[in-house]
């Protein structure tokens, strides 16, 4: 098999020398592709393949034996590796590794062998003695985990890292690819400074409504608004923005891509990296780029994973006995009669009549503890030095946690089927020209039970354990007046939803070297089309319930109904349908006069974005670029961009954003070239005007105009027939004079590398003053009639730092790494037209953007007396156990003047570390991931202060009401006294926040833990034909340490909870 | 050399393509959003139809609002004594009779403030545009339709003033500018009499160019404001002008804002001319023989307006009795009040703290007056053909949390007369804003706060009491007491207004112009407590809500953010925050 893996390694040089032999290389690839395939699944076809492939190669056997004497290193595809430094251990003899990955074998057998490169783990390997007698010696290396390439991608290009000025953080396929996550940005919260992640569901939540805009590719994320994109889990931000992401050149938001796909993400947060974005400039860049052809040996590999979830924290309801006598507590608070007799409880309580007094725990009952979740993906390279390819095809699934019926013909659970194809072809037409044509395929189908999956989550946490029995003695479903849906018919009997949306994209990149005209100009064009479409299947039923009243003296019960009766429907629904098209052209010029180097760059480009029955959005750049450095020690770079946007008033559609940049390699200087120990000590600085302006602008806000209102609100039935009457009515005022709103973001920063690039050290400092921010003025007086709108008046200041450490050495081959990233985000508002507020503590001016004001909490009154001392807020009917405001101004009243910030103060800090080592094939790496200085806001006020009205009755309440305030408890409660049918002068008076229901959201993660062995060369060699196997496990989420006790710090209750996952996969490579 | 020629085949071919892309695709849409349009496709100088305008005209119209469950799902009149609300959560009504409001925490679904100046920029943006349209339609004598239209718009529009005039005092009128971005907007408030003015010269300025009851043609125009109706609301707005909340007890006696600066009671003359020519000119109306039916009936005789509501179950379904499923299912979500069941006479038309009235405790709904059954169920009533069962653990009052009466009572009125029927049907439920009966009452109340006690009220009172099924009696005064002062006038017509139009949001209103809330809105109010022991009933009373009422809400907070961002307002009296 060596042969095999040898012919393999020349094949490309082969084919290098003559393009003649390109068909005949193809020919063989895709024969031996096929049998590999087999190979895998039938081990006794290795010898057929054996020999076919010698066959077919067999013109070549002479120049494999010429080279017998011979060592060659290579990857894990067994393609070959250059410049791999070899040190015979004991010795001063040290080889190189050549073009072919070939080095002279001039060692004893015994001797131990120490392989270095600068991308792989360092490997040892002891000379064996049939190493040398024909058996052909050969020594593959495994990629580091932390890849730290001289090139990097930056927005519509790449370009020396050494070059660049800004602030970006990278992860590569093997940290994107640990997590098995149906979204790729699950492995994004924790590895990148400069990104934080906040994860709010634990599933994707499908839209199934009409004409819905989001849930597209391409639809881009708006600062506050929310993430509108097929991203329905995650929420992101950097340095106040939400990102906008490239993929591979295009702009489109594409996060169910298949992880196992993408090369690298990075997140660059400077003016510079997002100057030719023009009127979306002010956000960063999350670039994501997606694996290409990379060279043109064949290579495939396969990865398959298996995973089982689990919740995170479910919440513990109060049985029915509790609730029962918790709920007769709260209505005697409020002076009404109480709901529950002795005889109650006590059913309640043992249990004795399950149909009149049932005690059900709809978490237990309706959901499953395990849920099964796999990906699988298979994908091939290949080709020589005319074309090149890439196909890759992934699937993926995952089901989710509720329980399902035997007696349903059809699936009812939650789940997701997703099905990615990819693939990209790049052609030399000539040696100037280059073509790269990349197609991507994608459909994605949804299911969750008729009755949606959200309302059934709801309706689980609202629901009481003794609202009513699952079933009836008759088998009817059960349910009264107030729970006229059955939430186990809701679960198994409710029908179906399924949806199902479809992604093409085609990309076409054309690249032309015009060397022969200019020498070191170049073209380069893409233009890339594609659409989105997004539809439903509404499957859906409803029964009847039933409450059933027991004769007296054991007649006969009755039956009574309630609720809706609809036999199963059949809708389709169109959610959306989307057309992208976007263009994009530059010429690229670069030379070098002595040690000057110079590089200029013009770009233009056209989106357009056509989204449902909108008119398309035709955002538009044309940009200039020049970068220049002396001697890598020096750098400058500049760039200006005019962007257009077609949603503007005519004359206010263009506009100009520029950023230019500073650098010095102190470490080049003459003055510390020969410290050793220091390999780079780079200072760069980063300044632009930059803006934010498509994604906010409204829909042609510039314009003054109606709207037809057909049913319902502004239209009124006409004549004894009531008619429909449709309505016509003003739309929000209009702004003429709308903009983009503008920034000025500066970022300064320093990459240190030290002692042989061990230890490396960025760091960042930035200060984004965002100005002309859209916000309705604070004189919106009602008199107007109309909604106020947004005007360019807003001021914010945005500053903070991050700081990226990493280490990495090794301990002969025990290869172990660690990194550490930090980031904060301050805020201070600087103006917001508010307002007149008395007090300095009642302004938002001049403090953070996040706060948020409330009232304080003082612990809880205590006796009727300390009430009538104390002040409150007028109207409201207060009693021992309720909560104590302060009054900030003792004016003797709480109201808003005493407001102050509770919330959101201090500024957002999110860390992360990943440990890692590579030793003999074992990899182990693991992901803490942390966030501090973050709150949350306890409002939910069906979990915090349960009883809240349902239906005709009264709703859940949790274990925790066990800590409430009652007279004998005063010292020691934690929550306010009970009360039934909402409680607002403890939940937040006047809808006003306090600050008793604010807890600190701090938590660290164990994000994600990764186990994997690689079956050792002498194995995949001998026994596999080379194939390289890796087994490996992985989990997520395994453990959470955080401040707030109740629930998740990330995902509420109402949500899809967390996910635990526990996965096993395996991924074979040649 | 060939390989060069290639090279630049594709360097153009290339270029040409990039043209294209950017060239390209453009003209295929609209420059703007059409389906956005604009004023000028509104109010279309070719629209003879007026198909857009009267689309407008009918938002115009939506700002009229519908008092059923009006106050988040109660009614108003579950803030007065008549009723409580059922809810067995925090509730808007419970807060407006608890006086649970400020400045800083207005109640949205009564105390509006934005909605109405939403209403009014929506009609006089319809004012001043409409005479665009060269509409081809007449009406009455043959004027193009424009001017009714316009008219109605007026209506509505002099209609949210008043609607903001009584519950905040004298607001800022912004007259007929329908304001832009660059507009000043820090106005100050117009005085009461300001506002009264306004909106009574509107009224009378529309009175001729409105159409005239009957309309013909009731299917496609039902529902249109008529002459009639304006004269009605002129009707109410000066009755409550002369009311003493305004005219004379005004909270801040210097304060214009909040009133005439000085008492005169020739607006109680005003009021009662007003009423006389209604019921002077308009000889159309006339009282409906059986009370029940004027709510459900279309176009009856004693409706003056009306806000169009539909053919459905929804009263009966939100405010029905509990106990009854399927199509008769009933939230019972209004409880009256013992002290509403009270104040209705006996069947002879005597109080029943009137020792000869023959009243019977044990027996209280036996011989009172037949609109008391009209208005509620009581245990022992029959509705959908079963007896109602309100006592303690009966069917209608089941033990356990489920929202259900309070008081033993539920909502009766504005119901089908669905005593006898198996199951609640489709039923029309029109909001009646203005009926002939308030414009007598208007009368009899104003003549005799102007004039005292005469003939011409009895009879109204007389007139009144007699459709409802009260008996003559033997002096034919149907019993009210001959000879009364004016005070006992006083007192007679109050609780006739407050039994005829109970649950018809003018208690609410009426005990702040009488500045009887202070007196009213401080008792308890009060429901029944019924044990079934054996066959019979044990009544207890029981006080089932306590109200509180201040000399300040007298007038409603305007919302504090109002005042803040207009330097120009002034906060109504009591109300800082």
């Amino acid at each position: 098999m060596i042969r095999t893996r040898k012919y393999h390694s020349n094949m490309g040089f082969y084919a290098n020398k003559d393009a003649r032999h390109l068909r005949n290389y193809y020919l063989k690839t895709d024969i031996m592709f096929k049998f590999y395939r087999i190979a895998n699944k039938h081990a006794a076809l290795l010898l057929v393949m054996m020999l076919l492939v010698s066959f077919v190669q067999g013109q070549d056997v002479d120049q494999l034996m010429s080279i017998a004497e011979s060592g060659i290193v290579t990857d894990n595809y067994g393609n070959p590796i250059s410049n791999v430094t070899i040190h015979v251990k004991g010795q001063e003899k040290t080889f190189v590794t050549d073009q072919a990955g070939r080095f002279e074998l001039d060692v004893e057998p015994g001797q131990v062998l120490v392989l270095s490169h600068p991308e792989y783990y360092t490997s040892k390997r002891k000379v064996k003695a049939n190493d040398l007698s024909g058996g052909g010696f050969s020594v593959s290396l495994h990629d580091k985990y932390l890849k730290d390439p001289d090139q990097m991608d930056v927005l519509y290009g790449s370009m020396d890292k050494e070059s660049f000025l800004g602030a970006a953080s990278t992860i590569y396929t093997d940290q994107i690819a640990s997590p098995l996550s149906s979204s790729v940005i699950s492995s994004f919260a924790g590895r990148m400074a400069g990104l934080y992640v906040q994860q709010n569901s634990g599933f994707r939540s499908p839209n199934t409504t009409s004409n819905a805009n989001n849930d597209l590719i391409g639809s881009v994320p708006v600062l506050g608004g929310g993430i509108t994109s097929d991203n329905t889990m995650f929420s992101l931000n950097s340095r106040g923005m939400g990102p906008v992401v490239v993929v591979d050149g295009v702009q489109r938001e594409l996060f169910s891509l298949d992880p196992e796909n993408i090369e690298s993400v990075s997140i660059q947060r400077d003016a510079l990296s997002s100057i030719f974005l023009g009127m979306r400039s002010s956000r960063g860049v999350l670039l994501v780029t997606t694996k290409k052809p990379t060279d043109n040996q064949f290579q495939l590999s396969f990865t398959g994973r298996y995973g089982i979830q689990n919740s995170i924290r479910i919440p513990e309801p109060l049985s029915a006995y509790q609730h029962a006598y918790l709920l007769n507590e709260a209505l005697q608070n409020d002076g009404n009669a109480p709901a529950y007799t002795y005889e109650d409880f006590e059913a309640f309580k043992n249990g004795t009549n399950l149909i009149s007094h049932p005690n059900n725990n709809w978490y237990d009952i309706l959901l499953e503890d395990n849920a099964p979740i796999q990906s699988y993906n298979l994908n091939v390279s290949g080709g020589g030095s005319v074309a090149k390819y890439y196909v890759s095809l992934g699937y993926f699934n995952q089901e989710g946690f509720f329980r399902t019926s035997g007696m349903n013909s059809y699936n009812t659970n939650m789940g997701i089927d997703r099905y990615i194809i990819n693939s990209k072809l790049d052609v030399n037409i000539t040696d100037e020209l280059k073509l790269g044509v990349t197609i991507i395929g994608r459909i994605e189908e949804g299911n969750q039970p008729g009755s949606g999956y959200s309302g059934i989550l709801d309706d689980i946490f609202r629901t009481p354990n003794g609202a009513y029995p699952v079933y009836n003695p008759d088998g009817s479903y059960g349910g009264n007046i107030s729970f006229t849906n059955n939430l186990m018919s809701r679960t198994v009997n409710s029908g179906y939803i399924s949806d199902e949306s479809r992604d093409a994209i085609a990309n076409i990149d054309l690249s032309y070297a015009l060397d022969s005209y200019v020498k070191g100009l170049s073209f380069k064009a893409i233009t890339n089309v594609s659409s989105q479409n997004k539809g439903a299947i509404e499957r859906v039923k409803r029964s009847l319930v039933y409450e059933y009243k027991p004769g007296e003296d054991g007649e006969d019960g009755r039956y009574d109904p309630f609720g809706v009766l609809s036999s199963q429907n059949n809708n389709f629904v169109s959610v959306a349908s989307a057309r992208f098209w976007y263009s994009q052209a530059g010429f690229d010029y670069h030379t070098k006069i002595d040690k000057h180097n110079i590089e200029a760059g013009t770009h233009a480009d056209i989106n357009v974005v056509t989204s449902n029955y909108d008119l398309p959005q035709r955002p538009a750049n044309i940009a200039l670029r020049g970068r220049y450095n002396y001697d890598g020690k020096y750098f400058a770079e500049a760039a200006v961009t005019e962007s257009y946007f077609n949603r503007y008033n005519e004359g206010d559609r263009w506009g100009t954003f520029y950023a230019f940049g500073l650098g010095w390699d102190v470490s080049r200087e003459n003055f510390l070239k020969d410290v050793d120990w220091l390999n780079q000590f780079k200072l760069r600085a980063v300044y632009g005007k930059t803006g934010n302006g498509v994604d906010n602008s409204g829909y042609y806000v510039w314009r003054q105009t109606f709207r037809t209102a057909y049913f319902g609100d502004y239209s009124y039935p006409q004549g004894n027939n009531y008619t429909t009457g449709e309505g016509v009515v003003n739309n929000t005022l209009a702004n003429p004079n709308i903009s983009w709103e503008k920034g000025h973001k500066l970022n300064i920063g320093t990459d240190i590398s030290l002692f042989n690039n061990r230890l490396q050290i960025t760091g960042e400092y930035y200060r984004d003053n965002y100005f002309d921010l859209l916000q309705t003025r604070g004189r919106n007086v009602q008199l107007m009639g109309l909604g106020y709108p947004n005007e360019n008046i807003g001021e914010k200041l945005f500053y903070g730092g991050e700081l990226t450490v990493t280490y990495q050495d090794n301990i002969g081959d025990f290869n172990y790494f660690v990194t550490a990233n930090w980031g904060q985000n301050s805020s201070e508002v600087l103006f917001v037209d508010e307002q007149h507020k008395p007090y300095e503590y009642n302004m938002v001016t001049g403090k953070p953007d996040a706060v948020r004001f409330g009232l304080t909490a003082d612990g809880f009154f205590n006796s009727v007396d300390e009430i009538e001392r104390s002040a409150v807020i007028g109207g409201f009917e207060i009693q021992p156990g309720d909560i104590k405001y302060k009054d900030l101004n003792n004016d003797g009243e709480i109201n808003t003047f005493d407001f102050s910030p509770i919330l959101g103060e201090k500024p957002l800090s999110y860390y992360g570390m990943t440990v890692g080592f590579n030793y003999k094939g074992v990899d182990f790496n693991v992901l803490l991931q942390g966030v501090y200085n973050r709150e949350i806001y306890m409002g939910d006020n069906v979990f915090m202060a349960g009883f809240q009205g349902y239906g005709q009755s009264y709703g859940q309440a949790y274990s925790h009401m066990i800590e409430r305030w009652t007279p004998e408890t005063s010292e020691t409660a934690r929550f306010p006294r009970l009360a039934a049918g909402g409680n607002s002068y403890n939940m937040g008076p006047n809808g006003w926040l306090t600050s008793f229901w604010v807890e600190s959201g701090d938590y660290l993660r164990v994000k994600d833990v990764y186990l994997a062995y690689t079956l050792p060369d002498v194995v995949c060699n001998q026994l596999l034909g080379g194939t390289k196997v890796k087994f490996f496990v992985s989990g997520q989420n395994l453990f959470t340490g955080s401040d707030v006790d109740l629930r998740d710090p990330e995902v509420e209750f109402r949500s899809y909870p967390l996910q635990r996952v526990l996965s096993t996969g395996i991924n074979v490579k040649f | 050399m060939r390989k060069m020629k290639f090279n630049k085949y594709i360097l153009l071919l290339s270029l040409a393509l990039t043209g294209a892309v950017f060239t390209g695709c453009q003209e295929d849409y609209e420059a703007v959003p059409l389906e956005q349009f604009t004023e000028d496709f509104v109010f279309s100088n070719t629209d003879s139809l007026g198909v857009q305008a009267k689309r407008y005209l009918n938002a115009v119209y939506y700002f009229l609002p519908n008092g059923h469950n009006r106050v988040w799902a109660d009614y108003l009149d579950a803030a007065t004594d008549d009723a409580v609300s059922s809810a067995i959560t925090e509730n808007d009504v419970t807060r407006l009779a608890r006086g649970q409001y400020t400045a800083q925490s207005t109640l949205g679904s009564e105390m509006n403030w934005g909605r109405y100046y939403q209403g009014i920029r929506m009609a006089t943006t319809f004012i001043n545009n409409i005479d665009v349209v060269p509409l081809m339609e007449t009406f009455n004598d043959g004027q193009p339709l424009n001017s009714a239209w316009k008219s109605e718009a007026r209506f509505v529009r002099a209609y949210l003033y008043f609607q903001l005039v009584k519950r905040f005092g004298g607001v800022p009128l912004l007259g007929d500018e329908a304001p832009t971005l660059e507009d000043d907007l820090e106005l100050p408030r117009n005085s009461v009499e300001e506002c009264v003015d306004f909106i009574v010269t509107e009224l009378d300025d529309i009175r001729d160019s409105l159409r005239i009851m009957p309309i013909s043609d009731l299917n496609s125009n039902g529902h249109v404001v008529t002459r009639e109706a304006a004269m009605a609301l002129k009707s109410r707005v000066l009755l409550y002008a002369a009311s003493p909340l305004f005219n004379g007890g005004n909270i801040d006696r210097a304060n214009p804002l909040t009133g005439y600066p000085s008492a005169d009671p020739i607006r109680w003359k005003d009021a009662a001319d007003a009423a006389k020519y209604f019921i002077d000119s308009y000889s159309f109306f006339d009282l409906l023989p059986e009370y029940k039916d004027i709510f459900i009936t279309s176009a009856n005789s004693e409706i003056i307006f009306h806000r169009q509501g539909g053919n459905n179950r929804e009263i009966e379904t939100r405010n029905g009795p509990v106990g009854f499923i399927g199509v008769n299912l009933g939230d019972g979500r209004t409880s009256p009040s013992q002290n509403l069941v009270d104040a209705f006479p006996m069947k002879n038309g005597k109080a029943i703290s009137d020792p000869t009235s023959g009243y019977d405790p044990a027996n209280m709904y036996v011989n009172r007056d037949p609109r008391l059954k009209a208005t509620i169920l009581h245990n022992g009533a029959t509705w959908l053909t079963e007896v109602l069962e309100t006592f303690d653990g009966g069917v209608n009052n089941p033990t356990g949390s489920v929202q259900k009466t309070k008081t033993s009572y539920y909502l009766r009125k504005f119901m089908g007369n669905f005593e006898n029927e198996n199951e609640y049907s489709d039923t029309r439920h029109d909001w009646i804003m203005f009926r002939y009966a308030e414009i007598l009452l208007n009368y009899a109340e104003a003549q005799n706060e102007f004039a005292g006690p005469s003939p011409e009220i009895y009879q109204v009172l007389i007139d009144i009491r007699n459709r409802a099924g009260i008996e003559p009696g033997d002096d034919g005064l149907y019993g009210l007491k001959a000879g009364m002062t004016k005070e006992e006038m006083r007192a007679a017509i109050h609780n006739e207004r407050r039994i005829e139009f109970a649950f018809e949001e003018h208690r609410y209103y009426d005990l702040r112009r009488w500045k009887e809330a202070e007196t009213v809105m401080n008792q308890p109010i009060r429901g029944l407590q019924i044990v079934k022991s054996g066959n019979n009933f044990n009544f207890r009373e029981i006080v089932v809500f306590e109200p509180s009422f201040d000399q300040r809400q007298y007038l409603y907070p305007i919302p504090y953010d109002e005042v803040v961002k207009n330097r120009n307002m002034i906060q109504n009296p009591g109300w800082e925050l």
